[in-house]
């Protein structure tokens, strides 16, 4: 690659932790000052106070090696083991972990299924260990051994969240411009922007992180897109209080497509076309989810992925993956038991274990989830 | 519930006897009776003797003990395949399973080398290769966590005697209480009223009923195209080879851990080392070649002598239409052929299986589960197909017409796409059920010239000498590995050689049809 054509100057717009968090991302990306991160600061302020960051958040802070204590001490983080959202029928955990065990090529969901039908098995959240902490208030941030997998997020403070990315990203170069007063955007005439004219200052640029909610496009009077256009890249705005963790969880996953597809200043279209490619289906997948919550099983869907997923599961509680989910299969199972479906059928391999054996082993798996749950609760209030 | 109580099988080639033990390991206590039925008379193909990695789990899931099956089937390990003369003639390159290189920084390995490549590298992508550099080595070992991480990476499968291969599950199944009939299957019958299967006949008047069938009779395919009328797509004019002529040979070397697929006017040539034998095949398309032709060029490449008369073979590129219709299944030949250059067929079978399992219908047959086992293997299908299409098309020979012709042809929408992403900076995303990953894509696109011309610009994050030195360490990490391995020899001398008394049996060894 010739020198020339290296992105060198990125711009973001936007608010708040939405802006810091691209900002620390690209920081975090670029340590060696080959790239400067500049932040136009646009007026307004979030009004929820507490976020939630799925358990992929890890991975972020990987990358910034951000210290746990500081998550806990400025972030005020508490672990969390599954999201709780609002659906028609009242609310829905999605448990960050597995129900149960797979067993002899057949999902845990099969063998319950089967006692479930029989009367003999109670709701399948009590073969989940995530969700039995959730719903304790306890907490693990490993899975105890001989126990159905586990995973963790975090419940933050947004304020506090927002100050330890703010601190990030400033220490590694990110500066930071207000723009309350209002900002324009210089574009050439094939519409790439050239500059962020401010107040106080024009700010040149090869590359534009557009970070602002939906609503605050709208409000600035322009048309709000998803994805990646010349070298303008809008962030997602999935945020929805009915369905938590999204938003965080969208900002990082563009940050890591982009990243993957880095440009220069050639722009391609392939590239940009396989980032919005990506977007769309990530865009889908979640639309998916919340028509499932807010509308249940009968209402319409012009989703097919959607249709699928839940005449597969109604069928024979199977899980019809897409590719490029969003939401993992416990949450995808918890979410159409949620809404009320019990499969018609289980799997016939499920009878391959006497009915004996599968009551014992059913309920070996709910005590070992009770104890460990307990034990935890017990653990939390020593701590 | 209407459970399903009787599965027949109609064929008994590698397709068959890989249902018959699968479907016999969960059925025998889910009290399902499974019978097979084959004819001697017809025979199988006899041919398909190289794999991919994931047959291990196959073999894992019927619980077969690797080293005797490797035994059974005369088998030999496969680290990767080299392709000779693909991208030009005189080039080769080495298509290996597992991985290349180490990332860095969160960034694919292959960004850095593409980068070191254009400031003048000599390295070839295969010297970063644990498989590739042990294949040439003619090494060979299975992955264990306490050799370390390194030699932990070595990802293998196996060369085998398809005959033999299916002679041992044969016996894996019946062991397991499949009942096997010896027959021609003559007629079969539907239900006047919903066009199921109710049952065949065979030429001796015997009648066979079942409520699941599963069509594995090779390319006849007589239950689902015959019988159920389900046609076929035909991907002939992407993937144009349409015969195959192909022969046992005697070995005239150390069996190496490898398969070689040598480009040809008209097609290519695989050569297949297994323990007793060697397996050959031209694989053409008889519009620029005729048969006679064909078979002259292919002995002319062959070093052994012959172990019996050329077979001829002949087929089309595609796939059934639906693979689940009504109540039968078409598994193996039956349900398609793209070619044999990625070793790709068994693991079609394998994969066709295991979604049935997954999604076992009870007589009521629903449709969910018919339409999202088909949609699931299309998917399967159409993500080998376009790798199998890039072989042709990433080419520079104009030396006959058939490498004017793919390499001039229009290929599908989603390869342009990968191809356009690769090329420009190697950029590539795997969709979550596709078989062949980054380090395939970049091994045949760099292999056959269309390598990527630009890289992704987060690699100058490291400095130049920091790469130079971290590729560098990698190679002399990766290289004292193979140093440390026992040769594929000595390797199956010691675990897993086999009798050679069943020398004498084997597949395209000549027996015709
Ligand atoms: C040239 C070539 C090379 C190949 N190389 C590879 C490779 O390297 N790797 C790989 O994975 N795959 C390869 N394949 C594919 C592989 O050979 C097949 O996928 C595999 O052998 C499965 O075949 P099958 O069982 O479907 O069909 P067949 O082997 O043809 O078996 C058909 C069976 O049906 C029976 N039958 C048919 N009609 C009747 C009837 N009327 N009544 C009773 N029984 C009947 C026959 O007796 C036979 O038992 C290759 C294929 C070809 C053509």
């Amino acid at each position: 690659m010739e020198a020339g054509k290296a992105i060198r100057r990125v711009v973001i717009i936007g608010q708040g932790l939405r802006g810091w968090l691209p900002a620390a991302y690209l920081a975090a990306r670029f340590p060696d000052g080959r790239c400067q991160i500049n932040f136009v600061e646009t007026g307004g302020a979030r009004t929820d106070d507490v976020l939630l960051a799925r358990p992929s958040i890890r991975r972020f802070h990987q990358l910034l090696q951000m210290p746990e204590r500081a998550l806990v001490e400025t972030a005020k983080a508490q672990l969390s083991h599954g999201v709780r959202a609002r659906a028609a029928g009242g609310a829905i955990l999605l448990p960050f972990g597995q129900y149960g065990y797979d067993h002899a090529g057949a999902e845990f969901q099969q063998y319950w299924c089967r006692a479930f039908k029989m009367g003999k098995a109670g709701g399948l959240g009590r073969y989940n260990l995530a969700a039995g902490l959730a719903e304790a208030g306890a907490f693990l941030t490993q899975t105890p051994k001989g126990q159905p997998a586990l995973d963790f997020g975090y419940q933050l403070s947004a304020a506090g969240y927002c100050a330890l990315l703010q601190a990030y990203a400033r220490g590694h170069g990110a500066v930071s411009f207000d723009a309350a007063d209002g900002f324009e955007v210089r574009t050439d005439e094939g519409g790439f922007v050239k500059t962020i004219h401010l107040a106080g200052a024009d700010l040149e640029c090869d590359m534009v992180i557009d970070a602002r909610t939906e609503a605050d496009v709208l409000a600035a009077g322009e048309t709000p897109d998803l994805g990646w256009q010349g070298n303008r890249l809008y962030m997602p705005s999935h945020c929805d209080a009915d369905l938590p963790g999204l938003e965080l969880y969208s900002l990082v996953e563009a940050l890591d497509r982009l990243i993957a597809l880095w440009p220069d200043k050639d722009f391609l279209a392939c590239e940009r076309e396989e980032y919005n490619r990506l977007t769309y289906a990530e865009r889908d997948r979640v639309s998916d989810m919340k028509t499932l919550l807010e509308h249940g099983v009968i209402g319409v869907t012009q989703s097919d992925a959607l249709a699928r997923k839940i005449s597969v599961f109604s069928n024979r509680g199977r899980i019809a993956a897409e590719d490029h989910e969003v939401f993992t299969k416990p949450e995808w199972l918890a979410a159409l038991i949620g809404c009320g479906i019990v499969p018609a059928h289980y799997d016939r391999l499920v009878d391959r274990m006497s009915l004996e054996d599968l009551l014992r082993w059913l309920a070996s798996i709910e005590d070992g989830i009770g104890r460990t749950v307990e034990q935890a609760k017990l653990a939390a209030r020593v701590v | 519930m209407k459970t399903i109580k009787e599965i027949v099988i109609v064929g008994g080639g590698t397709a068959g006897w890989m249902s018959a033990a699968a479907f016999a390991k969960f059925a025998h206590k889910a009290d399902i009776a499974i019978t097979l039925i084959e004819s001697e008379q017809i025979g199988t193909v006899g041919v398909g003797e190289a794999t991919i990695p994931q047959i291990a789990k196959f073999n894992a899931m019927l619980g077969i003990d690797e080293d005797a099956f490797v035994k059974a089937t005369q088998a030999t390990f496969k680290l990767g395949i080299e392709f000779a003369d693909w991208g030009q003639i005189g080039e080769r390159y080495f298509h290996p399973f597992g991985v290349h290189g180490f990332d860095l920084e969160g960034i694919d390995f292959h960004q850095y080398w593409t980068k070191m490549k254009a400031l003048g590298e000599e390295h070839a992508l295969q010297d970063y290769s644990l498989n590739a550099l042990a294949a040439y080595a003619g090494k060979f070992m299975r992955p264990k966590p306490e050799h370390g991480a390194v030699l932990n990476r070595i990802a293998y499968a196996f060369h085998f005697d398809a005959t033999l291969y299916a002679a041992f599950l044969r016996a894996h199944a019946e062991a397991k209480g499949v009942q096997r009939i010896e027959g021609v299957v003559a007629t079969v019958g539907l239900d006047a009223e919903n066009g199921f299967i109710d049952a065949v006949t065979l030429a001796d008047g015997r009648t066979v009923s079942g409520d699941l069938f599963i069509d594995c009779t090779g390319f006849r395919s007589l239950l689902m195209s015959d019988a159920l009328g389900i046609g076929y797509e035909d991907w002939s004019h992407y993937l144009p080879v349409d015969r195959a002529v192909a022969a046992a040979t005697e070995s005239t070397e150390t069996p190496l851990p490898y398969t070689r697929a040598t480009a040809r006017g008209a097609g290519w040539q695989w050569k297949i080392p297994l323990q007793h034998r060697t397996g050959n095949g031209y694989v053409y398309s008889s519009r620029f070649l005729e048969p006679e032709q064909a078979e002259l060029d292919f002995r002319a490449a062959l070093n052994g002598a012959l172990l019996g008369e050329p077979k001829h073979l002949r087929f089309v590129t595609g796939r059934r239409q639906k693979f689940w219709h009504k109540n039968c299944v078409a598994l193996g030949l039956s349900a398609g052929f793209m070619e044999p250059l990625e070793s790709t067929s068994i693991h079609l079978i394998q994969s066709g299986i295991s979604k049935l399992i997954a999604l076992f219908p009870d007589k009521t047959l629903p449709t969910v589960e018919q339409d999202e086992y088909n949609r699931l293997l299309t998917d399967d299908y159409l993500h080998i197909r376009d790798f199998l299409i890039l072989h042709y098309k990433a080419t520079r020979r104009d030396d006959t017409p058939f490498w004017d012709y793919v390499r001039t042809m229009e290929v599908p929408e989603t390869l342009q796409r990968k191809m356009e992403l690769l090329r420009a900076s190697g950029r590539f995303f795997k969709y979550d059920a596709e078989l062949f990953d980054v380090t395939s894509w970049m091994a045949v696109a760099v292999g056959q010239g269309l390598a990527p011309i630009g890289f992704n610009p987060m690699v100058e994050g490291l400095s130049d000498s920091n790469i130079r030195q971290s590729l560098e360490n990698m190679r002399n990490l990766l290289n004292k590995s193979v140093a440390a391995m026992p040769s594929q020899e000595a390797f199956i001398a010691r675990f897993c050689k086999a009798d050679p008394a069943q020398v004498k049996t084997g597949g395209a060894d000549g027996r015709t049809n």
